[in-house]
């Protein structure tokens, strides 16, 4: 703006200098924190590749001679494989299950309009609030009595379970945002209520499943305390149990302990990376609507 | 952004124009909500409700999981209630619950403000700064335990170099300094979701209300108390109830940074590990195994967590401003 007078230019100049160091202030804590964070994920990936010698003799610094034999190593004698084939099978089940369960009773009561919606909610929101450990010993004392103790669907059960509620409280504020016209058309197109939910009203919600899957993923991938009571025997260890009795054997071998620590993070790593959005996305869809 | 977690009442609100007309069309008259409902009602009634409220009467009992099953009256209770290690515990929870709520209102937030500002790059800073929260909580025990090993670790060394060698902590063996750690190693891994969550809060102020605000001469920190924080309202309800629920499920941290015992000498010790420890011994079911005084240490929880969210509940009802 030419016509400005003089004196609003110098204070604009000012300004504009204050508002450069306050940005460059802003840059000075997030790189910070930003290392915090990072720093301790970029040691361990350091350290899984360092051999034993090379390790103790300097834990922090960058590997300039990679030693990928950790991996091999972690991979034969940690057992990961069936570890991973557990931790797979597990979270897909129930992630599937439970996505499925939830996103049917949210359906009931958001469109199909059950009664004691109320109850219902505080139902499954009592899942959310009791901790793991109380609701452990009863659960195994529950699959103890069934037979279940021992079987891999011990591990599966009660997961599908036990995200049921945060996948029904996703789906309801998911489906609140849909009109309810939607469904009506189709239903008097003769759709049924089962197709209904299924193929018009599932794909509306798809952030909905994108979130739901996320945060029950990640929830049943890294879960320790359930498994740890639960998984009785070696062939049943999801992953954080395997690392963990992998580290009772090898506790010193911190290159080992490390490749399979960054193992088992990997598969998630790689999920949210690519689907960074989703997840951020996905973190507050449950919580702010 | 009317709603916080639950509590608006379901069912849709009616469309422009149907208000008056009854509806005869509308999906159906009778809904088969029922059938929908079944398949979550009952799976999670049979796996969790079920044991939730079956296990009650185990906490009237000294069953140890083999022995015969009988009933002791209120005496776990009584033993509860005046255990030293059930109240240190809870205490260290309840350390872990305010630390973390003046760490998410102070790091979490000013993060948040601070990426509010979309410096260059900030999605980058927002994704690394988030990602330990998708790491397992074993994998964080496992880092930070070699992390602050005085001997092998890093961050000793690392004040060393720094001029700092002198202080040389004894990070997880210190009891001054465990809980400190233990709350530290679990913000580390956490932090990121408050932060997001914030993000999100702030996202949805209209830039508008902002600019008026400015106008009518709310800058700084003025802005931020009398603009700002009454708006972020239903983000601060939601993460303190968060940071409540989190901080009472804690249990991997601590059992890989200091066993489940809580070392040193229980000074780290949090509800999760206690009533682990009291069900299944320090052992695979060892003799010290008592699995109905832990369960009434985990009934003794529930009463107070129940509390607190009631609590939360009362105070945080007429504070929210809705736009």
């Amino acid at each position: 703006m030419s016509t400005r007078p003089p004196k609003a230019t110098k204070r604009k100049v000012a300004r504009e200098r204050a508002s450069t160091t306050k940005r460059a202030l802003t840059h000075v804590v997030l790189v910070l924190y930003s290392a915090f964070a990072m720093g301790p994920i970029l040691l361990t990936l350091f350290a899984s590749v360092k051999s034993e010698p090379s390790f103790f003799s300097s834990p922090a610094s960058f590997p300039l001679h990679p030693y990928f034999a950790n991996y091999t190593q972690a991979w034969d004698q940690g057992d990961l494989l069936p570890a991973f084939g557990n931790s797979i099978l597990v979270t897909v089940v129930s992630v599937l299950v439970s996505g499925l369960a939830g996103a049917m009773a949210a359906y009931a009561v958001v469109r199909l309009k059950a009664g004691h919606s109320g109850i219902i909610q505080s139902y499954f929101l009592l899942g959310l609030v009791v901790p793991g450990v109380v609701i452990l010993i009863p659960v195994f004392i529950l699959l103890h009595e069934i037979g279940l103790v021992g079987t891999i669907g011990s591990v599966i059960l009660p997961y599908c379970a036990f995200t049921i509620p945060l996948s029904f409280l996703i789906f309801v504020n998911f489906f609140r945002t849909v009109p309810a016209e939607v469904a009506e058309a189709a239903y008097l197109d003769g759709c049924s209520h089962f197709r209904t939910f299924w193929t018009i009203e599932m794909p509306l919600v798809r952030p909905a499943i994108a979130t739901v899957a996320i945060l029950n993923g990640v929830f049943v991938w890294n879960d320790f305390l359930l498994p740890l009571v639960i998984e009785t025997k070696s062939s049943l260890y999801t992953l954080p149990v395997a690392i963990v009795s992998f580290f009772g054997t090898y506790s010193t071998s911190y290159g080992l302990v490390f490749a399979s620590v960054i193992l088992a993070s990997a598969p998630m790593i790689l999920v949210y990376v690519l689907l960074n959005r989703l997840f951020v996305e996905g973190i507050t869809a449950g919580a702010i609507k | 952004m009317a709603s916080t977690m639950t509590a608006v009442p379901p069912g849709a609100v009616p469309g422009p124009g149907e208000a008056g007309r009854k509806k005869k069309r509308r999906l159906s008259p009778r809904l088969p909500a029922g059938r929908f409902l079944l398949p979550a009602v009952l799976l999670y009634g049979f796996v969790f409700i079920v044991p939730f409220i079956g296990s009650l009467p185990l906490s009237f009992s000294d069953w140890n999981g083999i022995s015969r099953f009988s009933f002791s009256g209120i005496g776990n209770f009584k033993n509860v209630v005046t255990s030293s290690a059930f109240l240190s515990a809870l205490e260290h929870n309840a350390i872990m619950v305010g630390s973390f709520f003046v760490l998410s209102n102070v790091v979490a937030l000013g993060l948040a403000l601070l990426l509010n500002r979309r410096p260059a790059g900030y999605q980058v800073y927002r994704t690394l700064i988030f990602l330990p929260a998708i790491l397992s909580l074993v994998a964080t025990g496992f880092i930070w335990t070699v992390l602050l090993d005085p001997q092998i670790g890093v961050i000793n060394p690392l004040l060393q170099s720094m001029g700092l060698g002198f202080v040389h902590p004894q990070w997880l063996a210190s009891p001054h300094l465990a809980l400190a750690t233990v709350v530290l190693v679990s913000w580390w891994q956490w932090g990121g979701v408050p932060m997001v969550i914030y993000g999100a809060g702030l996202k949805s102020i209209p830039g508008e209300l902002l600019d008026a605000a400015q106008v009518d001469g709310a800058i700084g920190l003025k802005r931020m108390q009398y603009v700002v924080l009454p708006l972020l309202r239903p983000a601060i309800v939601v993460t303190t109830v968060l940071t409540f629920v989190t901080a009472f499920q804690s249990f991997a941290v601590v059992y890989i940074l200091e066993g489940i015992e809580g070392a040193p000498g229980g000074a780290t010790d949090v509800v999760g590990t206690l009533i682990y420890r009291t069900a299944f011994g320090t052992g695979a079911f060892s003799s010290t195994a008592n699995l109905g005084y832990s369960e009434a240490n985990a009934v003794g929880v529930m009463v107070v967590l129940a509390v607190g969210l009631v609590f939360m509940q009362l105070y945080f009802r007429h504070r929210i401003v809705e736009l």
